[in-house]
């Protein structure tokens, strides 16, 4: 019988980690994909080093949020890439909802105004 | 350009991706440099090969840092599972030291025998070392001792040799680097008279500043002042405690009491608060340290200003951040100015060494070498104790397999076997240390009464650590072999197969143990019988006198009663007719210094017709009555001995020499008639005749060869202080109450000091060889045995695990006494090539025994090969029941076993 699993156990995630999950949520990527990706996203202010991505990466794939699988380019090299799992899924969106309640809230107490949503 | 650059920091990046953890690099690795790279390409499109090296600098850092947080789990929100939390590890420990404990209580023989061969290896080094602590690293009771230097003279033939009193001044006065220097003579013997019943005590002139220099104080009364230090005729002194309770009663109350020291009267000013034991740093003497009961000052000695008699010793401080090499060279500066200024006095090589070191010189060697011997005691029982943790570990090979195959790293296994040696050394110690305390107080000091003050060896803190050291090394050495080659068994391997045979695969480790003890203890051994031999050789050297039945007792006449020659002359014809006419008095004599007493007197001498240098010869004078060779079993070779026709104002003064005298300036005439003059402070004296000549007393040592000696007849040179002698056909110490009565008669306030057996003093110059060989004999003694049980046990070992192939070359037709041969031969070759290695490390180390040797070369060639004889014939002693064992196999028996 499969284990519950509850996707509250992973919250909160590390900002890395989170982005990197965003980056995978539509489509899989592989490593500079996902840092190309991630600096588009935050206009340059996130640019992610090999080390930090990929240790990031391995705590994912550890934790069973992200699977990985290896790929042949168009080039002839292989890489791996990685994808969101059902259990990083449900995670991601877990997070989202997190983020966005804290938004709510700020708002509420006009830390936020409504132009900058 | 940037392509090259890109290239190396790709290959920069992939050395600094070493650092990252493993599993993490062989994952990722690849990727990592990869986009490392497309990173780099990327900058050096925007920017150029400087935006290239900044993105470079980067990655480098990140991956750095990446792997610095890999390893220590930084910035992760929870732990890995894998890792064993720290408290578990312990717990972990604590349980494995636990089954290891109730394991070994389960095999009562196998632990037993591994404590008891551990006990002795750990023990004996304990104990050398600390005798060697308390002798040679720290011999000096004194607070801040480690600062305290001394100041000698160099003597060629005796070593550190005293300054005379005046030297005291000029080094004040001129050594800058010195921020304190005092002197202090040997024991002076004075006879104390006025206070109870009179005798003989040791006393000792310092000058001051001693009692600072040593670390003490005066507890009643005061200390000897600066002016009456500088008078120079002050008649105070300060006492002892053992003195003034001997004297006065432990509580009696101070009031300066007078007591009349040689009839002069003294004030005891103050008593010091320690029986203080004070370091003889220069001596012509034998004895490395006084305990004076009383202290007068150095400026009242009566050869105080007299600068060709050297009485002082010198001790003192560094100025701070003064150097002992500056110090050295500003003393050799100021001696040769002081020789300049006084050309009638020789000095010598003057030397500034620290205290400890001078003090303990003499056992320095002897003890590193016994240490270095129990060195090699413990790593024989180490190798003894090594081959049953191989056999008990290979016993367990299955064991150990099961357990890795169920997940046990092998770093886990190895710990684990570590422990039990830990624990096996550690209660090992503890019986060790037991063994080092019982022995130190069955040798107390090893015989070493020449030790330097107060060195008695204790087990104390320093000595328990070194304990804890050797066991430490002896759990490292005795576990690690057994350890690594049981976990490296492939547990699939193992399980197949059955225990007899994986036993065998430890047969290299075993080799090597057998050829490691033996080869070690030959060393020992050879050591040990050079040891023998010279010491053999050092009893069987003729002392030159036969006094075993002979009593003596020292007499010290004082100055008040006896002034002139003629009343001393006087007393000692009375002293001696009397002496001769009791029973049992086979001859009486008398000398001023009794051979082997270690103490001398020294003379230059004029020979006529020698020329004089400044190497004036020199001779030991003694100062006998005419009945004196006699008595001491001197052989009188030619001429005559002294007699009543030797009378003062004669102007015939006489003089007999010894063989070596003649030998040595008379070498081709006849020194009989021939004439010398003594150099006496007080100028030469008158011409001697030469009268006879006697044979050599190895005076200076057995091991040393004979000083040229010179003797005159007491009626002729009456001195003060002598040593009376009884010979008799009994035991001399029963004469004991006969010679102090007769005394007693002829004078009752006379005291007789030191009565012994006057041979007594030939015992004292080799006890401590006597025992240094014995306990280095023993311990090689104990090394043979171990060695033999040792190999005795690898061969037993060896034969067990090979019954089936023993099984089956019986059962193939092998004769019985093959088996023995075979047996025997594979054993025997180990030994004679751990011989050969024996012996050459013998002939290395020993050349550091020489110093010890007497009589006996260090590679002497006749101990060599009995040694190593007897080492052979045990070695093949321990093959014979094993190999006897082996031949007397059932094959059928054999093949079935497993």
């Amino acid at each position: 019988m499969a284990k519950r699993i509850d996707p509250e156990q992973h919250l909160p995630l590390t900002t890395v980690a989170f982005e990197i999950l965003l980056a995978v949520a539509s489509q899989e990527r592989h490593g500079y994909d996902i840092m190309v990706s991630i600096e588009e996203r935050t206009g340059g202010r996130l640019s992610l080093n090999p080390g930090t991505l990929y240790r990031a990466v391995d705590r994912l794939v550890r934790e069973g949020l992200l699977e990985a699988a290896e790929r042949r380019l168009k080039s002839g090299e292989t890489r791996r890439f990685f994808r969101l799992s059902r259990t990083g899924s449900k995670v991601a969106a877990a997070e989202a909802r997190r983020l966005a309640d804290q938004v709510r809230a700020a708002r509420a107490a006009e830390l936020l105004s409504r132009g900058d949503v | 350009m940037t392509g090259a650059v890109i290239r190396w920091a790709a290959q920069v990046y992939r050395l600094l991706l070493q650092l990252t953890p493993t599993s993490f690099r062989c994952e990722y690795g690849n990727e990592m440099v990869t986009l490392f790279r497309e990173r780099c390409a990327r900058a050096a499109e925007t920017g150029g090969w400087l935006a290239v090296l900044v993105c470079a600098v980067r990655g480098w850092t990140d991956v750095v840092w990446c792997a610095f947080a890999g390893r220590f789990h930084i910035g992760e929100r929870r732990a890995d599972p894998s890792p064993i939390a720290s408290d578990t590890r312990l717990r972990v420990l604590a349980t494995d030291a636990r089954i290891a404990a109730r394991t070994f209580l389960r095999q009562p023989l196998f632990t037993g025998t591994v404590l008891l061969t551990l006990a002795i290896g750990i023990g004996a080094p304990t104990a050398i070392f600390g005798i060697v602590h308390k002798a040679v690293l720290r011999p000096l009771p004194y607070p801040r001792a480690a600062e305290l230097v001394s100041v000698v003279q160099n003597d060629v033939r005796f070593g550190p040799v005293p300054f005379s009193v005046p030297y005291l001044d000029d080094f004040r006065d001129r050594l800058g680097q010195f921020e304190s220097l005092a002197g202090f003579t040997s024991s002076w013997n004075l006879t104390l008279t006025g206070s109870g019943e009179p005798r003989v005590v040791t006393a000792s002139y310092v000058s001051d500043g001693l009692l600072e220099l040593l670390g003490s104080e005066i507890a009643q009364g005061r200390n000897i002042s600066a002016a009456e230090h500088a008078s120079g005729t002050a008649r105070v002194v300060v006492v002892s405690p053992a003195f003034w309770r001997q004297q006065f009663g432990e509580g009696a109350p101070f009031d300066e009491p007078i007591v009349r020291l040689n009839d002069v009267p003294h004030v005891i000013v103050g008593v010091l608060r320690d029986d203080l034991v004070m370091p003889i740093t220069g001596s012509i003497v034998n004895d490395s340290r006084t305990s004076a009961e009383i202290w007068l000052p150095l400026s009242t000695n009566e050869m105080a200003s007299l600068r060709m008699i050297p009485i002082m010793n010198l001790i003192g401080r560094l100025r701070a951040g003064a150097t002992l090499a500056a110090a050295q060279a500003e003393l050799v500066a100021t001696a040769s100015v002081l020789g300049n200024e006084h050309p009638e006095v020789a000095v010598d090589e003057v030397l500034v060494m620290p205290l400890q070191t001078l003090v303990s010189r003499d056992i320095r060697a002897p003890m590193l070498l016994l240490l270095a011997a129990t060195a090699g005691l413990l790593l024989i029982a180490c190798a003894n104790v090594g081959h049953l943790m191989l056999a008990r570990a290979a016993g367990r090979s299955g064991e150990l397999a099961v357990r890795a195959s169920l997940g046990a790293t092998r770093a886990r296994l190895v710990t684990q076997m570590l422990i039990e040696s830990l624990i096996l050394a550690a209660s090992s110690a503890v019986f060790g240390i037991g063994v080092a305390w019982l022995s130190l107080r069955v040798f107390p000091a090893l015989g070493l009464e020449r030790l330097p003050p107060s060195a008695t060896p204790v087990v104390d803190v320093r000595v328990t650590l070194f304990a804890v050291c050797c066991a430490l090394a002896t759990a490292m050495l005795v576990g690690i072999v057994p350890a690594l080659a049981a976990s490296r068994l492939s547990p699939h391997n193992v399980l197949k197969e059955t225990g007899r045979t994986t036993a065998g695969r430890g047969r290299k480790a075993r080799q090597m143990l057998v050829f490691a003890e033996v080869s070690v203890a030959l060393v020992l051994l050879i050591s040990a019988g050079l040891l023998a031999r010279s010491f053999w050789t050092l009893t069987s050297v003729d002392s030159g006198i036969r006094a075993d039945r002979v009593l003596a007792g020292e007499v010290a006449l004082p100055a008040s009663r006896y002034s002139d020659g003629s009343v001393r002359s006087a007393f000692v014809e009375a002293a001696l007719a009397r002496l001769a006419a009791t029973r049992d008095v086979v001859d009486a004599a008398l000398v001023n210094r009794l051979p082997f007493s270690g103490s001398n007197v020294l003379v230059g001498v004029e020979v006529e017709g020698l020329a004089t240098g400044a190497d004036a010869p020199t001779m030991d004078r003694r100062v006998v009555s005419p009945d004196y060779f006699d008595a001491m079993g001197i052989p009188l070779l030619t001429g005559r001995p002294f007699g009543s026709e030797d009378r003062p104002g004669t102007d015939d003064y006489v003089a007999i020499v010894n063989a070596t005298a003649a030998r040595r300036y008379w070498p081709d005439r006849e020194p009989i008639g021939r004439r010398v003059r003594l150099l006496l402070r007080s100028g030469p004296g008158p011409w001697l005749r030469i009268v006879g000549i006697a044979g050599d007393v190895r005076h200076h040592g057995l091991d040393q060869a004979p000083q040229p000696e010179i003797y005159v007849p007491y009626s002729q040179a009456p001195v003060e202080s002598f040593t009376l002698l009884v010979r008799t056909n009994a035991d001399p110490l029963a004469l004991s109450p006969v010679l102090r009565q007769t005394i007693q008669q002829l004078d009752s306030e006379l005291p007789l000091n030191h009565l012994a057996v006057a041979s007594d003093g030939i015992a004292q110059s080799i006890a401590e060889p006597r025992m240094r060989t014995l306990i280095f004999n023993l311990f090689a003694s104990v090394s043979l045995l171990l060695a033999t049980i040792g190999i005795y046990g690898v061969i037993s070992y060896s034969v067990a695990t090979r019954t089936r192939d023993i099984g089956l070359r019986l059962a193939f037709g092998a004769q019985r006494a093959d088996i023995f041969r075979l047996v025997l031969r594979e054993g025997m070759v180990i030994v004679f090539a751990a011989v050969i290695v024996g012996i050459g490390g013998s002939l290395v180390f020993t050349r550091f025994l020489e110093a010890q040797l007497f009589g006996v070369s260090a590679t002497d060639p006749i101990t060599f090969t009995t040694v190593t004889a007897v080492l052979l014939v045990a070695a093949f002693l321990a093959h014979v029941i094993p190999a006897t064992r082996a031949m007397r196999l059932d094959p059928a028996q054999a093949l079935r076993a497993e």
